[in-house]
Parts: C-alpha cells; structure tokens; sequence
C-alpha cells in the first residue's frame, strides 16, 4: 500500500528542476505564411513574447509541466492548447484567420478557456473596448456588456448589476483577491481602479462554486495588465480630456521584465467638476476626484511564481440630491454656475488592497495559494466638516489554497479550501452607526471535475460553506446608536453548492447548459439597520428574522459561428429562495422615503442575452454588432421586484480606416444605446420611460509615429434628457448628464533592457 | 531604473498623502436667524462642530460649510 502511495505521490509532485526551452513559428494556416508580431505566451506562468517579423519566438526557463499557451493576432481566431512542456520544445503553431473575433480569450474563472469552451455563463471585455466609447468611469464602461448594468449615484459612484441583481449578491475579484467594500451601501462604488486594468471578465449567475458565498447574482473579476514580456520595459501615459464636467483623467504605467524578476507600476489622478444637465445647468455636489496607485511585482524560477500585488485609492466622492428641505424639488439640486470645489454632503474612501499569491507547477498539476487584505476605510460627511455622519472600516483577510490536476488527458479535477475573516468596526468620531461592530468568518472547501469526449465538455462540482456572523452591542451614546437596532447576534451559516453542466463545441455550433447554486447569509445591514442613509437617499429598516438566501440558477446558451457572422443567444431562469429585498413603504421619515427590508417566499429572474456580430464580406473594414439583454423578477406573490434595469440593446458600427495622412483616421465607432421602459416596477417605484442614447468616437495614430494615438468623442451626441431606472436621483427627479465632447491623448513606449 | 522604481511609489505615496489644515465658515441658527461666526480652522473649528456654541444658557449647533 505505501508502495502504491509513494509511487501516486512521485508522479502527481514529479518536477524537474531543470529550465526548459521552448522555439517555434506562427504560421497562417491557410497561406503557411508566417505571422509577424502574435502575441504568445501561458496565462498561468504570466508569461508573454511577441513573434518577430518573421513569426519565430522562443522562451527560456520554463517549468517542465502542462500549461495552456495562448496565441492572438490581429483577424485570426485565438489559440489555447494545453501542451506539456517537458515534452516540447519546438512548435510550430498554425493560427486560423478569423475576419469576426467575436470572443475574447478568458484567463481566469475556467483556466483560460474560449470564452465558447466555458461551462458556465462568463464574458470578458477589455479596458480598450470598454472605454473605446468615451466611458467616464468604469460604471459607464460596465453597461456595454451583455446582461450587466450599474446603479448609480451622481456619476462618482456606482455599482454593478449582474442581471438584476447587485449589492451583496455580486461579489467583485481583484487578480483573484475578493474586494469587501461595504457593498451593502447602494451608495458604496467598486472601490476598483481603470488604471492599469486589463480587462474585466463577468460570470453570470450564482458562482459560489468557486468564488464563495454571496456571488448569487455573479462575479466580476477586474485583472490588471500583465507583465512586460523578457528584456523589455513598456510604459505609456494617457490624459484626457471632457467637457460635459471639465473632467480630465490622468494615467501613468511603467512596466519592467529583467531577468527573473517583473514589476508594474500604474498611477492615475481623476478630478471631475459639477456635471451638466441637458438644459445647460449643473447637478450640485456632483462633482468627484480621486488618485489611485498600483503595483505588481513578480519572481519566477523554474517551477515557482510569485506575485505580490497593491492598490491603494483615495476617493472624494460628492453626493448629489442633498437638501435640509422639507420637500425636495429638482430645483434645489440644480445650479447655474458649475463648481469644482468638494463640499458636503461627500464620501471619502481609502482602499488598500494587498495580494501575495504562489503558484508552484508540478508534471501535470500545479498548486496556488493566495494570501490577501482588504481594507476600507469610508467617512461619509452630511452636516458637518470635522465629524462625519457615519464612520467605518472594514479590514478583510482571506486565503485561497488550490490544487489543479490533469489526470489524464481527458479528465481534470480541482479542489481548494477558502476563507476570509473580516472585521467590521464603526471608528470615531462619528454622528451615527449605520450598522453595529461584527466579525465575520467564512470557510468553505470544494472540488470540481472536467472531462473532454470529442465534443463535448462536461464539468461538475460540490462545495461546503461555513459562515459565522457576530455583531457587538454598542455603548455609544444613544443619539449614535440611533440609526441601528443595536442588539449583540450571533449566527452560524451552512450551506452546499452544485455547479453541473456541458458544452459541445462543434465547427459552427456552440451548444452550453448549465445548473449551478448559491447561497447568501444576510448582512448586518439587512438584519439590524434602523434609521437614514443618507448616501442612498433612504430610511431602511432592518428585520432580525431573515433567514439566507438561495439560488438555483439554470443557464443555457446557442452559438452560431459562420465566417461572417456570429449570433450568441443565453437565455436563464434564476430561482432564488427567500429572497431579501427593499420594500419601499407609503410612509417618509422626515425628507426620506422609508424602505424596509423584506422577505419573499422566493423570488425568480429570468431572461437572457442575445446578441450578434456580422462582418460583410465585400467591406472587410465594416463590424456590425448588436445585443440585447433583458430581465425580468418578481417575487412569489407575483409582484415584479424593484430596481430591476431597464430592458437594453447596445448597437455599433466600427468602421476601420487605413490611410497615411499625419493625422491617421484608424477607426470610427458609432454605438447606439436604447433602454426600454421599465413598467415591471415594485410597491411604490415609479416607472421609467425609454430613451436613445448615440455616441461617436474617432480614434486616430498621430505624427506618423505608431507611439502616439489619441480619441476625439462626443457622448449622448442627441443631449438627450434621461433618467435611468436604476439612478437613486430618479426619486428626487433629476436628470442625468447631456451631451459631452471628449478627446485623449497616448504615449506609448517599449525598449529592450538587460535581461540578467 | 532603480532610481525610477524608488521615485514612482515615493511620488504616489507623497501625493496621495498630502494634506491642508483644514478651514470652513461657520454660523449658527440663533432665535433672530443666522448668526455668522467667520472662518474657523483646526481644532477651533473640530471643537465648535462637536460641542456647538454657546450663547447665554443656550447652545446652538454650528453649521461649517456652504451647502
């Protein structure tokens, strides 16, 4: 019997620690011509070249395992094969030419699969398409993917929503470090930073399986860009300019690979004045600035990698829709003239995010242990300069130990253990407690398997979750403790999840179906306020006797993949049980409508995503795509829900140009965005009407010199008037921002360097 | 390119953590309407935020900024 363990043991920890080398060329599969500068590289060692101009890379020092390696290039279709480095050192790789890119390569949530090769529901978008159309923030850029939106207060603050649900319910991931930043709030934004962001991937419906408990709605996953590729360093700044709030944004990225060590640095400035309606005057205490600094650094050798990696963030965040009146009108919001200056009410957040994350690569496994910290720290000032209404911090320490395995070619399995310990403490001086002191502790382990016949993919897995939860009685003065009920609890949680499904891939059909679970404990919030929020504009009110939440989801999904056109239809129907929810009562508490949170028996979502991307054959240069997302919710009485989006299709034209004039014309995207009226409306929600909104952008080379290109835009270029369903000023009726002119500037730079 | 890896972080943290004193004006809802106490700055101003004015036996609270 030791004998058999022993010899398990060799080969499942069998490494060499010898460096390997690996040379090949990318080559057109159908012409056999080379392909000059593919970007190549594995995903899981964070490792990148370029081919030469005339397709040849190499790569030393690699481990001596299987990994996937992943190859793009501009109109060809993206490649990811696992291959087994021990075994390889030359390739030759033929890439396939693709006129639509319809899917990017995702890196993360499925070991960077195809985004068509996934189980589950999951999109990625990149910082460059995302902002391709002049998004102010990230809370503008999120809408443009399939089935998400945000909600959002004045355009400081927002947060996502992941087909109708958000808050508690998506969870937000940082390189794979969960972000706790008080997202009960509907007042309390992302707390993630554009600069030097990659891209962000989203999974849709319940993902407890592998991102813990409360990810009932989804996960998004923000990743950083990666490193430089060997011997070289890159950098690159970027300002830009808006006119609709005077608003620049100023961004910084310096990065180095030098033997075997990596580091990044990003830094940005963004400073935005009051924003300007479509009658020409200014929603008051709009305006918001913040600075946010990030860093990687990285060790590999041999088998071994190592990241370490922090953000810090400081932002000044203006809260619009604030008046000592008894009865508000728009009016009282509304300015003539614009200011920039911070005044009150406002939010000033600091956010420290630390990861230190290793992976170690075996022959055919590897292992990955991440050790993180989150911290945030949030004043929200109302009335006065020097004592803000509420207080908080909220300190996070979580761990993430993994084991991948390839079996056998076929057959994968991974199996992890997760936690987090979170302190959440009201700090002094304060007006007001909005929740009470708690600790909260989460434990969960899990296993998942994958196997491949011909076609098809099936993957399934089961997880165990433990969640204690303990609030502290306060001794603060009454008049602190006012806004919470503020009694000591003391829960404990359990709770199992599934995930099951399959996809067949074939030539031009992609067939995906998926059952998967989730489960949320209620939050502090949700169980013990009591009292105004004023950066949400409510009166809420708690309820001791909520019970968590759970959710079944089932998602399916058909793609068709021609030459020149690719249709992508997901429908889904989440089922969740005792679903907690705000209920807005037929009461006020002095100017504040008065919310209290409920429970239904169940509540149910359902809807889906559709979407295509056609490329006309006799206009290589013309891309048409177009999607349409909806959701609808209602609870078990039959009652639709509230603050569920607007039912939206996102449209654009991307025309690309090809000239030789200094102010070289490299593309123009005209993107239509329409949102339906929203009648599906909970008790006391008013609906919402439809509008249109268009936006244009000219992206240009600049100088004849491939270092500089620059964006020249305009947004809601009709200075529509609107209101989205989802803006906490709709109450108050306060429009949101009209037209906006904008135009950036980058400088990019890449110089080789000693690579020892 | 040591020297730069040392002044980035350096330059951020120094940005970030930069600071002012802090000053506002101030006034207070006497019987007769609003009463203006001019700007305050620092502890005086922190002090007068959490302790309010006092006039006679009256203590009234202190408003600190122009909203």
């Amino acid at each position: 019997m030791h004998t058999k363990i022993t010899i398990i043991f060799y080969f499942l920890f069998l490494f060499q620690t010898f460096g390997q080398t690996l040379e090949g060329t990318i080559v057109d599969e159908e012409s056999q011509r080379s392909v000059p500068f593919a970007k190549i590289g594995f995903p899981a060692l964070e490792l990148y070249t370029t081919s030469d101009s005339l397709g040849r890379f190499s790569f030393e020092g690699l481990p001596q395992t299987n990994t996937k390696l992943k190859v793009t290039a501009f109109d060809y279709t993206p490649y990811l094969r696992t291959i087994d480095l021990a075994l390889t050192s030359t390739l030759t790789i033929r890439l396939k030419p693709s006129h639509t890119v319809f899917e990017e390569v995702t890196i993360t949530a499925s070991e960077g699969k195809l985004q068509r090769e996934n189980i589950t529901s999951t999109v990625y978008r990149s910082k460059e398409r995302l902002f391709e159309t002049g998004a102010t923030n990230l809370g503008e850029a999120l809408i443009l993917i399939p089935g998400v939106q945000t909600s959002s207060v004045g355009m400081g603050i927002s947060q996502p929503v992941v087909r109708g649900l958000s808050g508690m319910r998506v969870v937000t991931y940082w390189n794979g470090l969960r972000i706790e930043n008080q997202q009960w709030g509907g007042d309390h934004g992302m707390g993630v930073s554009e600069a030097g962001l990659q891209g962000v991937e989203v999974i849709k419906g319940p993902s407890s399986l592998l991102y813990g408990a409360d990810a009932l709605g989804g996960v998004l996953h923000f990743i950083d860009e990666g490193y430089a590729p060997a011997g070289k360093m890159t950098g690159y700044g970027l300002t830009r300019f808006e006119t609709n709030s005077m608003g620049t944004t100023n961004e910084i990225g310096i990065k180095l690979n030098k033997g075997k060590w990596r580091a990044n640095f990003f830094a940005n400035y963004v400073n935005h004045a009051d924003f300007q309606l479509p009658d020409g005057h200014y929603i008051q205490n709009s305006r918001y600035w913040g600075t946010n600094f990030k860093t990687s650094i990285g060790y590999r050798y041999k088998n071994y990698v190592m990241n370490i990696r922090y953000q810090g963030s400081f932002n000044r965040l203006g809260i619009p829709g604030h008046s000592h009146e008894e009865i508000p009108e728009p009016e009282d919001f509304i300015r003539s003239e614009r200011e920039r200056e911070g005044t009150l009410p406002a939010q000033l957040i600091w956010n420290n995010f630390l990861l230190f994350e290793n992976k170690l690569f075996f022959k055919r496994s590897d292992l990955l242990l991440q050790l993180g910290n989150t911290n945030n720290n949030l004043r929200e000032f109302e009335d006065k300069v020097t004592i803000p209404f509420t207080y908080l911090n909220l300190n996070n320490s979580t761990y993430n130990l993994r084991y991948s395995i390839h079996v056998t070619e076929k057959f994968d399995l991974k199996t992890g253990v997760q936690g987090m310990l979170q302190f959440s403490r009201n700090e002094h001086p304060t007006q007001s407690y909005l929740i009470p002191d708690a600790n909260t502790s989460d434990n969960g382990a899990y296993i998942l398997a994958g196997y491949e016949y011909k076609k098809w993919r099936f993957q399934g897995g089961i997880r165990y979750d433990l969640r204690y939860i303990r609030s502290f009685q306060s001794a603060a003065d009454s008049s602190v403790v006012a806004n919470i009920n503020n009694v000591s609890i003391e829960r404990v949680y359990d709770n199992f999840n599934y995930s099951l499904g399959f996809v067949r891939n074939a030539e031009n059909t992609t067939v995906r179906l998926n059952a998967s679970s989730g489960f949320r404990a209620p939050h502090f919030a949700e169980l013990q306020a009591d009292g105004y929020h004023h950066g949400s504009l409510r009166y809420e009110k708690g309820d001791l006797d909520l019970i968590p939440e759970k959710a079944h989801q089932l998602d399916a999904a058909l793609e068709l993949h021609f030459e020149h056109l690719e249709i992508i239809f997901n429908p889904y129907f989440n089922y969740i049980e005792n679903f907690i929810y705000l209920e807005r009562l037929d009461e006020l508490e002095g100017n504040y409508p008065v919310f209290q949170f409920s429970q239904a028996e169940y509540a149910f979502l359902y809807g889906g995503e559709l979407g295509f991307h056609y490329h006309p054959h006799r206009l290589h240069q013309l891309h048409v795509e177009s999607n349409f997302s909806l959701t609808i919710a209602e609870e078990n009485s039959g009652r639709p829900l509230s603050l569920i989006p607007q039912p939206n299709s996102n449209s654009r034209l991307r025309y690309d140009v090809e000239n030789k004039h200094a102010i070289q014309v490299k593309s123009i995207i005209l993107e239509h965005q329409y949102f339906l009226p929203q009648n599906r409306v909970g008790n006391n929600e008013t609906s919402t009407v439809d509008y249109h909104l268009l936006n244009l952008t000219v992206n240009t080379g600049l100088l004849k010199n491939p270092n500089w290109t620059a964006s020249l835009g305009v947004r809601n270029a009709l200075n529509t008037s609107y209101i989205g369903h989802l803006s906490s000023l709709k109450n108050i009726g306060l429009n949101q921002p009209g037209i906006n002119f904008f135009g950036s500037v980058k400088y990019e730079f890449s110089k080789n360097v000693k690579n020892k | 390119m040591k020297k730069l890896i040392l002044i980035l972080p350096a330059f951020a943290l120094m940005v970030v953590l930069s600071s002012c004193m802090k000053c506002e004006e101030c006034h207070y809802d006497g019987p007769n309407g609003e009463v203006e106490l001019g700007e305050l700055c620092g502890d005086e101003l922190e002090e007068s935020e959490k302790n309010g004015v006092m006039v006679g036996d009256t203590t009234y609270e202190v408003h600190c900024h122009g909203h």
